[in-house]
C-alpha cells in the first residue's frame, strides 16, 4: 500500500509539473491573439476595394453627423445672418453665435465643428493616401477618389469659412485685405501627420494657399468623376463643377465662375430642372427632387432625433397646402430655436405671387407672434431630412452674379430667370443700375437658400452690411455687423486646439484674445 | 462520541481551519503521535501534540507552567496513550471531550469549607458575542480541582458550595477567561469574547493565506458581522470608514457601482478601481448594459451575507501578486463555507425598512419665483430698451425715482407691472382642453400661484427588505454550505429599484489526510433593476427634472391628468418627470451563473497541488420604452431599445503551494503556478418605434426598426505566478513575489510583462531583549515592502490600426478609423513603497498600526491631447508622465472600558498627496492636470464679490509677480485654488456593550478638499437664467435698492457665468453613517422560539451629515463635482433579525 502510494505520488508529481511546464512553454500564445469584432484592420481596409467603397461611405458619414451638415453649419449661418433670431433659453443652442459673443474660452460650437471636420478630412485623406495601390475596378476605384478629393476640397472650403477671412479680406490686393486677415486653415494632406500630429509642426496655412489647395482639389475631382453615373446622394461631376463655381464666386473671379458655372448647366440641365410653380409646396422638400444635384441623405436609422437641424429650429407643422391647418403646429417636440426676422418674412412675402411665402410657418411658442420657416420636412419624422449641399438654382443665381458683375446683362438676366420665373411666375430685374441689380440676384440668393448654409456668407464675400432687428438674443450690441469690424464673424480657433498645439498659438483670429490671456467671460 | 467546536461563528472556524495544517481530525484514535523532544517544557510537549492530532488541549497555565521534561519520545501511539506517558508522575489527569481533552491537577487539596456553606448547582448557558452555544467550555470553581465543561447547546451545571466570594472562571480555547463572582445565584449566562490575543488574524492573498503577524505588506480584513446586516444592495458601500485610506463614493440609486479608491489616484486613462478577486477568481467589474447612463454592475449580483471576509490588499507585497491589474490594490473576498458540525445549522436573516432622502437642494418656493422671475424680467425689457454701456446707470435712476423717471416712456411701475404680464403669460397654466388659464398671478389671482416642491414630487419614502437563509455544515470529509437571498430596494426617487433572488452552494471535501481533496461552489443569482438614469441631463430623470422646473409649474392639470404643455420649451416641453416614472419602462436585468470545481493532491504533508476551473456566465438584458403620448417617444410612436448582451470568462489556475517548518526555526511557505483567463463580451440591440399600443413593447410589434448594433470583445491573460514567505523564529519575515503577465491587449512585442515585490518584516516583541517590554506590550513588528505593478488599458485592442465599421450612408456601411495604432503602447507601471509598524498594548487592549506609502506611476497611459486638426482630440499612449501618490495612515482600536460594560473605540485616518509630474503640456478644463499640482486641483478665476456699483462679479487681478492687485469685473487669470478630492479621509467606530445589549455608531469624515457647484453655476444659482428653478441663496441679490450682497444683478436671459471661486465651497464633512442597537435575546426567550440563538436589531444609515454645502453630500462624488444630475443619497432606516436554529 505503501509502495503504491509513494509510485502514485511520484507519477503525480511528475505529471503536474509535466503540466506546468506544457501550459508554460505553449502558454496559449495563440490564445492571446485577440481580434477586434466589429472592427477592421488596416489588411482589409487599406487594401482592397471594398474598404475603399466603406472609406468612402465614412466620408459621408462623417459629414452628415450633425456637428458637421446634419445641424452645426446650417444652424451657425442662419444664427449669424439676417434670416432669424435665436430665442432665449431655447436650450441654450447657438444663443452664443446669435448674440456674436463667442470668445477665445467659449467659442460656441467651434470645438466641436472644428473636430468634426477634421475627422472627415482624415478619413478621405486615408482613402486617397491608398487608393492609388488597389487592385480593382478601374472605374470604380476612379470615382471613389474623385469623390474623396472633392469631399475633401468641400471640407476645407466649409473650414475656410467658419474659421477664416472669405477673399475679399484674405487675400493680398483684394479690397479690404489686412494682413491680419491672412490666415487659411492647417492643410493636413498626409497620414503620417494625422497619426502622429505631436510629432509635426502644424500650423495655419494662408488663405491664398487654402484657396489654392481647394481649387487644386476639386479640379483633379471634376476630372476623375468626368463620366460617371450619377449615385443618388454621392456628389458627382456637376455638383463639384458647382462647387469650383462657388470658390470662384467668393474669390471674385467672375470669368472662372462663368466658364466653370455654364459647362456644369450644360451637364446638369440634362437631368435637373426646376420645380413648377404649382408643384413647388408639395415638392420643393422631397428628397432627390428634380432641383437637388447634391444632397447628404438621412435615413431613420441615422437618428439624429433631437440633434437635428429640424429639431433645432422649429416644431412639426401641418404640410397640407390649401387646408386651413396648413402651417401650423402638428406636435411640440423640437426647440422652436430659430424666429424669421421681419426682413426675411417681407423678402419671401413679396411679391405675392413668391410660392417661397409657403414657407413660413408657426413657429409654436405661445404668446408670441414668431414664424418659422419649413425648408426641411421631416418624412416619416420630423427629424429625418436630406441636408441639400448643392441645387440647380445655384448654379444659375452664381451664373447670373458673375455676368452682372461682367455688365453682360442678357446672360445675367437670363440666368437670373431661370430661378425667378419658377418661383415667381415673372421675370425681369426690377433695378436699372448694376448695383441694383446685383441687389436683385443677392435678394433672389438669400429668399432661395434661406436656412441652406449660404446668406450670411454672402454677405461676408461682398463685405455687405448686415442688418438685423433687436428681438431674443439679438441685442442691441449686434444688430449691425459690419465686416472686418466685427470679431464674431468668424469662429476663434478653438482653446483646446489651441492648448494642445503650440505652434498655433499665435495665429488666432483677429480680435480673439491671444492664448493664455483669457478674455471676460 | 460527542464533537466540539460546533457553533463558533463560521468566521472563527474558517480561520482556524485556514490556519491549521491538519485541519480537523476528530476522536483521538485517527491521530497517531510521535515525537522525541529533549529538554522542553510540558506546555511544548502538549502543543505538538496539538498540532500532531489536531486535538486542543485545555488547561490552567499557571498548573502546568513550571513542568517541564528532560527528555520524552512517543512513537505511533494513539493520544490518549501519548498523554498517558507525558502525564505520568505529575498531578494532572486529563478528561477526553471529544476533539478537546481538559487538563486539570488531580487529587489536591480541597478547599476549606465555610461554616455557611451550602450545597447547590450552579447553571447556565455559555456563548459567544454572536450567542453561538460553546461546547466544551471549561467551567471552573477558582481555588479548587472542581470543574465541568459545558455540555450540548453551551449548558453547564457545577456542583459548589455557596460561600462569600465563591467565584467561577469560564474558559474556551481563542477566548478571554471570564470570572464571575457566583453571589448565591444558581442561573448564571455567560458572554465570552475573543482574545485578541489568541484569534490569529489571516491575510487572504488569494494565492494562499498569510497569518497577520507574520504579513509583510498592508492589509486589512474585513469580516461578515460589518457587512451582514448592513442595508445596502452591495458590500461597497460597508467598507467606508472601516479601513484607513480607502475612498468610497457613490450615488444613492439602488445597485449602482460605487467607485472606490485604494491610495489615491494612479491613472488618467486606465482604470482606478481596485480590483476585485471573489473566491480566488478576478471578478469583472465592468459595466455590462452598454450604457454609461443606464449601467448594470455585475457587483450587483453578488449576495452580501455570503461573504465571510474582505481583504483589502494595499502595497506591493500582496498586489503584487496581480501583476498588470494590481496598481490600483486588491479587494480579495472570500464566501463563507460549510464546517464540520454536529447538526445542520439555519441561519437567517430577515431585514426591513424604509429610506428617505437625506437632503435635498434649497430651493425659492412659488412666490419668491415669481417675483425674482418678474424682477429679472424687468431688468432684461429696460436692458433691450438701453443700450448696453447705458443699462446700468439708467437702471439706477429708474429704481432712485421709481415714479418719475421714464426709460422708453415708462417709469418703474409700468415697467414692472409690464415684466409681470410677461410671466402671466410665460407660466399660464395648461388647460385639459388644450388652451390656458388667464390668471393674473399678481393680482385677483394671486392666490393661484402654483407651489410645487419638485423634490417631494419625485422622492417618496422607500421601502427595503431582506431574507436570507443560510443551511451549512458538515463531516471531517465533506462541507456544505447552501444559502438563498431575496432582496428588494425601492429608491427614494421614484421607479427605481433593485430586487435580487441568489443561490450559493459549496461542498468541498478538504480532509487533509486524503490524498485527494475537491469541492465546487456554485452560484446563481439573478437581479431586476429600473430607475432612472445614474447621471446625464437627460429630461427623462426626475432628479434632474426636478432641479430645472420651477416651482410654478403644476405636475398635473385640473381634471388629473400629467401636464405635458410646461413653459418655454422646458424639458422639451413634455418630459414629465412623473409621467416618466410611470409610463416609461427601464429595466435592466441581469443574470450571474458562476461554478467553480478543484481538485487538490496532497502530495507531501507540506507539498500541495492545486488545480481549479471556473466558468463565469453574465447575461444582461437591457429594456428602455418611451410611451408614444409624450416625450422621447412622442411623435414616433413610442420608442423601444432591447438590448442583450453576455460575458464568458473561463479561468484555469494550476498551483504548487509548499509549506514547510523546520524545527520552529525556519519556515518557508511559498507558490509557484499558472494561470489563464479567456474572456469575451457579446451584445446584440434593437431600437424600433411605431407601436400600436404602449401596452406591449415588443420587438415583433414595432413598425420600423430605426436602429441596431452587435458585436464583442474580448480579451485573454496567461500568467506565471510566484511567491515565497520565509520566516526565521518567528522573528524576521521575509517574502518575495514574481509574476508575469500576457495579455492580448499589446503587439505580440510588447506582450509580457514582469511584476514583483520584496517585503520584509521584524517582530521586535519576541527578540529575548524585549522581555521587559512584554509586560505591557504584546506586539511589535516592524515592515516594509517595495515592488512593482501595473495597469493594463481600458482599450481592447489598441495597438493595431483599428477601423470601425459602423458607420452608414445610404443603406450601406462605411469605414471610419477610429482608433490611432499605438504598436508600443504597454501597460502602466506603479512602483509602491511601504513602511509600517504594529503595536498591541495591555494584552492587545489597544492597537496602533501606522503606515506610510509612496507610489509613483510611470509609463502612464495618457490621452495625450492632440491637434484636432489630425481628427483626434487625443492619441492613447504611454507618456513619460505620472502621478505621484503618498500618505500616513493611521489604524487604531482600543477597548475603553472593558468590564461589564464595554466601550470598545477604532478609528482610522488617512493623507493622501496626489500629485503630477512628466506632463509635457497642461490639460485645462475646470480642474487642470499641471505638473506638481495636485489630481483634481480647481483652476478658477478667484471671485472677489460682487461690485456695488453695477452689480456685476469682481475678480481678482493679480501683478506680475501674482500678488493680488485689485479687483476687476472682468476674469483675467485663473488660478489653481484647492483640489477636488480629500486630503485626509477617515472613520470611527464605537461601540458599547451591556449585557445583551450592542450599540454601535460609525461616523465617516474627510476634508482639505472644496466641491465646485457645477449644478448652482448651469442652473440654480445663475444669474437670471430665467427659466429653471432658483436656489433660495438668489434671494440677496444685487438691485440698485441693495447693492452689499453676494449675488448679481438678475437679467432674464443671461447665459451661465464662467466657472469661478464663487461656486466652490469647503468639502469638509463629518457624516453619520450608521448607528445601530442590538438586542440579544436571552437564552430562555430564544429557546421558546425554537432557536439556539436569535438577535434583533434596529439601525440607521446615512443618517445625518455636517457640512459648509448644507444641501449637498459631499460622499456623492469622488472628484468634487457636485452636478444636478446625480441620483440623490438616502437615509435608510431599518429593523431585522438574526436568528439561528
Amino acid at each position: 500500500m505503501r509502495i503504491f502510494n509513494r509510485t502514485l505520488n511520484r507519477v503525480v508529481l511528475l505529471s503536474v509539473v509535466g503540466v506546468l511546464l506544457l501550459a508554460t512553454t505553449l502558454s496559449c500564445d495563440k490564445a492571446l491573439d485577440k481580434k477586434p469584432y466589429v472592427y477592421f484592420g488596416d489588411d482589409f481596409v487599406e487594401n482592397s476595394e471594398e474598404g475603399m467603397k466603406g472609406l468612402l461611405n465614412g466620408i459621408y458619414a462623417k459629414m452628415k453627423h450633425y456637428e458637421y451638415y446634419g445641424r452645426n453649419l446650417y444652424a451657425y449661418e442662419a444664427a449669424k445672418g439676417p434670416d432669424f433670431f435665436v430665442r432665449l433659453n431655447s436650450g441654450s443652442r447657438f444663443e452664443r453665435e446669435c448674440r456674436y459673443t463667442e470668445s477665445s474660452i467659449d467659442g460656441g460650437y467651434s470645438t466641436v465643428t472644428w473636430l468634426k471636420i477634421y475627422e472627415t478630412i482624415r478619413t478621405a485623406t486615408i482613402l486617397l493616401e491608398n487608393i492609388d495601390h488597389i487592385e480593382g475596378d478601374a472605374y470604380t476605384l476612379r470615382v471613389i477618389k474623385g469623390e474623396a478629393l472633392a469631399l475633401r476640397a468641400l471640407a476645407y472650403f466649409d473650414l475656410m469659412r467658419l474659421f477664416a477671412y472669405p477673399p475679399l479680406f484674405s487675400i493680398e490686393g483684394n479690397a479690404k485685405y489686412q494682413d491680419k486677415f491672412k490666415w487659411g486653415v492647417p492643410i493636413i494632406d498626409d497620414v503620417e501627420t494625422g497619426t502622429n500630429p505631436h510629432k509635426h509642426i502644424i500650423r495655419r496655412e494662408s488663405a491664398q494657399t487654402t484657396y489654392q489647395y481647394i481649387e487644386d482639389g476639386l479640379t483633379s475631382a471634376m476630372a476623375l468623376l468626368d463620366g460617371a453615373t450619377r449615385r443618388e446622394g454621392h456628389i458627382d461631376y456637376v455638383a463639384a463643377a458647382a462647387l469650383l463655381s462657388r470658390l470662384y464666386l467668393y474669390q471674385g473671379r467672375w470669368d472662372d465662375v462663368i466658364e466653370v458655372g455654364e459647362e456644369a448647366v450644360l451637364r446638369a440641365e440634362s437631368k435637373y430642372f426646376m420645380i413648377t410653380h404649382d408643384n413647388y409646396a408639395t415638392s420643393y422638400y422631397k428628397p432627390f427632387n428634380s432641383e437637388n444635384i447634391w444632397e447628404i441623405a438621412y435615413g431613420v436609422t441615422d437618428n439624429t432625433g433631437g440633434n437635428s437641424l429640424n429639431s433645432l429650429v422649429r416644431k412639426p407643422t401641418y404640410n397640407n397646402p390649401g387646408t386651413p391647418e396648413d402651417g401650423t403646429i402638428s406636435a411640440t417636440n423640437g426647440y422652436a430655436a430659430y424666429g424669421l426676422s421681419n426682413s426675411a418674412i417681407n423678402l419671401l412675402n413679396s411679391p405675392a405671387a413668391d410660392v417661397r411665402g409657403y414657407l413660413i410657418c408657426d413657429l409654436g411658442v405661445d404668446g408670441k407672434d414668431y414664424y418659422g420657416l419649413r425648408k426641411y420636412v421631416g418624412e416619416p419624422y420630423h427629424f429625418v431630412h436630406n441636408i441639400p449641399v448643392v441645387r440647380l438654382p445655384e448654379l444659375y443665381l452664381t451664373l447670373a452674379e458673375a455676368y452682372a458683375e461682367n455688365e453682360d446683362w442678357p446672360n445675367a438676366e437670363l440666368f437670373y430667370n431661370k430661378v425667378r420665373v419658377p418661383r415667381v411666375g415673372t421675370g425681369g430685374f426690377s433695378e436699372s443700375t448694376k448695383a441694383g441689380r446685383i441687389t436683385n440676384i443677392l435678394d433672389e440668393r438669400r429668399r432661395e437658400f434661406m436656412l441652406e448654409g449660404h446668406n450670411f456668407w454672402d454677405y461676408f464675400r461682398r463685405g455687405r452690411v448686415v442688418n438685423r432687428e433687436a428681438k431674443e438674443n439679438i441685442y442691441s450690441t449686434s444688430i449691425t455687423i459690419v465686416f472686418g469690424d466685427k470679431v464674431q464673424t468668424v469662429y476663434p480657433i478653438p482653446l483646446v486646439e489651441m492648448e494642445a498645439n503650440k505652434d498655433i498659438r499665435d495665429q488666432q483670429n483677429p480680435g480673439y484674445s491671444a492664448f493664455e490671456t483669457p478674455d471676460d467671460l | 462520541m460527542r464533537r466540539a467546536g460546533i457553533g463558533i461563528k463560521a468566521l472563527y472556524l474558517s480561520l482556524l481551519v485556514i490556519l491549521s495544517t491538519k485541519g480537523w481530525a476528530f476522536g483521538e484514535q485517527e491521530s497517531r503521535i510521535t515525537l522525541e523532544m529533549r529538554n522542553v517544557s510540558l506546555k511544548e510537549v502538549l502543543l505538538e501534540i496539538e498540532k500532531q492530532s489536531g486535538i486542543i488541549f485545555i488547561y490552567n497555565a499557571q498548573e502546568i507552567e513550571n513542568l517541564s521534561l528532560p527528555s520524552i519520545a512517543i512513537k505511533d501511539k494513539s493520544v490518549t496513550e501519548s498523554l498517558d506517558i507525558v502525564l505520568k508522575g505529575s498531578k494532572l489527569g486529563y478528561r477526553v471531550d471529544g476533539r478537546v481533552i481538559h487538563i486539570a491537577l488531580t487529587g489536591g487539596a480541597k478547599p476549606k469549607k465555610e461554616a455557611v456553606a451550602t450545597k447547590a448547582t450552579v447553571s447556565g448557558f455559555i456563548h459567544d458575542s454572536n450567542g453561538d452555544p460553546l461546547y466544551g467550555a471549561t467551567i471552573r470553581e477558582e481555588g479548587s480541582n472542581n470543574f465541568a465543561v459545558a455540555g450540548d447547546n453551551g449548558e453547564y451545571s457545577i456542583a459548589v458550595e455557596f460561600r462569600p466570594g465563591l467565584t467561577l472562571s469560564f474558559t474556551f480555547i481563542g477566548m478571554k477567561t471570564e470570572y464571575v463572582e457566583v453571589n448565591g445565584r444558581e442561573k448564571i449566562d455567560v458572554r465570552m469574547d475573543f482574545d485578541q490575543r489568541l484569534l490569529k488574524e489571516v491575510v487572504v492573498t488569494g494565492y494562499g493565506n498569510i497569518t497577520k503577524e507574520a504579513y509583510t505588506g498592508s492589509a486589512s480584513t474585513i469580516g461578515s458581522e460589518k457587512l451582514e446586516t448592513r442595508p445596502v444592495s452591495t458590500f461597497t458601500d460597508a467598507l467606508k470608514g472601516i479601513s484607513p485610506g480607502v475612498v468610497i463614493t457613490g450615488v444613492g440609486q439602488p445597485g449602482e457601482a460605487q467607485t472606490v479608491r485604494l491610495r489615491g489616484t494612479s491613472s488618467m486613462n486606465a482604470s482606478n478601481q481596485p480590483l476585485y478577486v471573489i473566491d480566488g477568481v478576478v471578478w469583472e467589474q465592468e459595466n455590462i448594459s452598454g450604457s454609461a447612463g443606464y449601467p448594470s454592475d455585475p457587483m450587483n449580483t453578488l449576495n452580501p451575507s455570503d461573504i465571510a471576509s474582505i481583504t483589502l490588499l494595499r502595497d506591493a507585497a500582496s498586489a503584487s501578486l496581480y501583476g498588470s491589474r494590481g496598481a490600483n490594490g486588491v479587494i480579495v473576498i472570500t464566501t463563507k463555507q460549510g464546517m464540520p458540525s454536529e447538526k445542520v445549522n439555519y441561519n437567517f436573516n430577515l431585514q426591513t425598512g424604509v429610506a428617505s432622502i437625506l437632503s435635498k437642494p434649497d430651493f425659492v418656493n412659488g412666490r419668491e419665483f415669481a417675483n425674482l422671475w418678474a424682477e429679472g424680467e424687468m431688468h432684461a425689457l429696460i436692458k433691450g430698451a438701453t443700450s448696453e454701456n447705458d443699462f446700468i446707470p439708467e437702471l439706477k435712476k429708474i429704481y432712485a425715482d421709481k415714479q418719475n423717471y421714464l426709460i422708453a416712456g415708462k417709469n418703474y411701475n409700468e415697467w414692472y407691472k409690464q415684466a409681470q404680464l410677461n410671466f402671466n403669460q410665460y407660466y399660464k397654466i395648461p388647460k385639459p382642453d388644450g388652451t390656458f388659464h388667464n390668471y393674473d398671478f399678481f393680482g385677483i389671482d394671486y392666490d393661484r400661484l402654483p407651489n410645487i416642491d419638485w423634490f417631494d414630487q419625485v422622492t417618496r419614502l422607500a421601502p427595503f427588505e431582506k431574507y436570507s437563509l443560510a443551511i451549512y455544515g458538515g463531516t471531517p470529509q465533506i462541507r456544505y454550505y447552501l444559502s438563498t437571498e431575496y432582496f428588494n430596494q425601492e429608491g427614494i426617487i421614484i421607479n427605481s429599484k433593485l430586487n435580487r433572488y441568489a443561490v450559493r452552494f459549496k461542498l468541498s471535501s478538504d480532509n487533509p489526510k486524503s490524498f485527494l481533496n475537491w469541492g465546487t461552489n456554485l452560484y446563481v443569482a439573478t437581479t431586476k433593476q429600473s430607475g432612472p438614469r445614474k447621471d446625464g441631463q437627460a429630461y427623462n430623470m426626475p432628479q434632474y427634472a426636478a432641479v430645472e422646473l420651477p416651482p410654478v409649474v403644476p405636475p398635473y392639470l385640473d381634471d388629473g391628468n400629467y401636464n405635458f404643455r410646461f413653459p418655454n420649451n422646458l424639458l422639451n416641453t413634455n418630459h414629465n418627470p412623473m409621467a416618466s416614472a410611470e409610463l416609461n419602462l427601464n429595466g435592466r436585468s441581469l443574470l450571474n451563473i458562476t461554478a467553480s470545481a478543484y481538485g487538490q493532491l496532497n502530495l507531501r504533508e507540506w507539498l500541495k497541488f492545486k488545480s481549479s476551473v471556473t466558468l463565469y456566465y453574465l447575461y444582461a438584458q437591457r429594456k428602455e420604452y418611451f410611451d408614444k403620448d409624450f416625450g422621447t417617444g412622442y411623435a414616433s410612436g413610442g420608442n423601444l431599445l432591447e438590448r442583450d448582451a453576455n460575458r464568458q470568462k473561463f479561468v484555469n489556475s494550476n498551483m504548487l503551494f509548499i509549506d514547510k517548518n523546520f524545527n520552529d526555526i525556519h519556515t518557508i511557505n511559498a507558490a509557484v503556478g499558472t494561470e489563464f483567463e479567456d474572456f469575451t463580451n457579446i451584445d446584440h440591440e434593437f431600437n424600433l418605434k411605431g407601436f400600436l399600443s404602449d401596452d406591449l413593447p415588443y420587438v415583433s410589434l414595432g413598425s420600423e426598426v430605426t436602429g441596431w448594433a452587435g458585436g464583442g470583445y474580448g480579451f485573454a491573460l496567461f500568467s506565471l505566478i510566484s511567491r515565497f514567505d520565509y520566516s526565521y523564529r518567528y522573528k524576521y519575515y521575509l517574502s518575495g513575489s514574481f509574476r508575469r503577465d500576457k495579455s492580448s491587449r499589446f503587439a505580440p512585442s510588447q506582450r509580457a510583462g514582469n511584476f514583483w515585490s520584496i517585503s520584509g518584516a521584524w517582530r521586535l516583541i519576541n527578540e529575548p531583549w524585549m522581555k521587559g517590554a512584554r509586560k505591557v506590550m504584546n506586539d511589535f513588528k516592524v515592515k516594509t515592502s517595495y515592488g512593482i505593478n501595473g495597469t493594463l488599458p481600458l482599450a481592447y485592442y489598441s495597438w493595431r490600426s483599428i477601423y470601425a465599421g459602423t458607420a452608414s450612408y445610404m443603406s450601406e456601411r462605411g469605414i471610419y478609423s477610429s482608433l490611432r495604432p499605438e504598436e508600443s503602447l504597454t501597460w502602466e507601471k506603479n512602483r509602491v513603497f511601504n513602511i509600517g509598524l504594529d503595536l498591541a498594548f495591555d494584552d492587545s487592549r489597544y492597537k496602533l498600526t501606522v503606515e506610510y506609502f509612496y507610489r509613483k506611476t510611470s509609463d502612464l497611459l495618457q490621452n495625450f491631447p492632440v491637434s484636432r486638426t489630425s481628427g483626434y482630440s487625443s492619441i492613447l499612449m504611454n507618456t513619460s508622465a505620472g502621478i505621484e501618490n503618498s500618505g500616513l495612515e493611521f489604524d487604531l482600536s482600543a477597548r475603553l472600558i472593558d468590564k461589564k460594560v464595554k466601550l470598545d473605540l477604532s478609528y482610522n485616518l488617512a493623507t493622501l498627496k496626489s500629485r503630477y509630474y512628466g506632463l509635457e503640456i497642461d490639460d485645462i478644463s475646470t480642474q487642470i492636470m499641471r505638473n506638481g499640482e495636485k489630481v483634481a486641483a480647481w483652476y478658477l478665476f478667484e471671485w472677489a464679490g460682487i461690485d456695488p456699483e453695477s452689480g456685476r462679479n469682481l475678480y481678482y487681478t493679480y501683478d506680475q509677480d501674482g500678488n493680488r492687485s485689485g479687483t476687476s469685473t472682468a476674469a483675467s487669470q485663473r488660478l489653481v485654488v484647492g483640489t477636488g478630492i480629500p486630503l485626509f479621509t477617515g472613520g470611527a467606530t464605537l461601540s458599547l456593550t451591556y449585557k445583551n445589549w450592542d450599540f454601535s455608531t460609525l461616523f465617516t469624515y474627510a476634508g482639505g478638499h472644496h466641491i465646485f457647484d457645477r449644478m448652482g453655476q448651469s442652473l440654480t444659482r445663475r444669474n437670471g437664467g430665467g427659466q429653471y428653478t432658483v436656489a433660495s441663496s438668489q434671494l440677496d441679490r444685487w438691485t440698485p435698492d441693495n447693492i452689499y450682497t453676494n449675488n448679481v444683478l438678475r437679467v432674464n436671459g443671461n447665459l451661465a457665468e464662467g466657472v469661478s471661486t464663487k461656486y466652490l465651497s469647503k468639502g469638509d464633512y463629518l457624516k453619520l453613517k450608521n448607528i445601530k442597537l442590538q438586542y440579544l435575546l436571552p437564552r430562555k426567550a430564544a429557546k421558546s422560539i425554537g432557536a439556539a440563538r436569535a438577535s434583533l436589531f434596529v439601525q440607521a444609515d446615512n443618517l445625518w451629515i455636517l457640512t459648509e454645502m448644507k444641501d449637498y453630500d459631499p460622499e456623492m462624488q469622488l472628484m468634487g463635482y457636485r452636478f444636478s444630475d446625480r441620483y440623490p443619497t438616502a437615509t435608510t432606516y431599518t429593523i431585522g433579525a438574526q436568528i439561528r436554529f
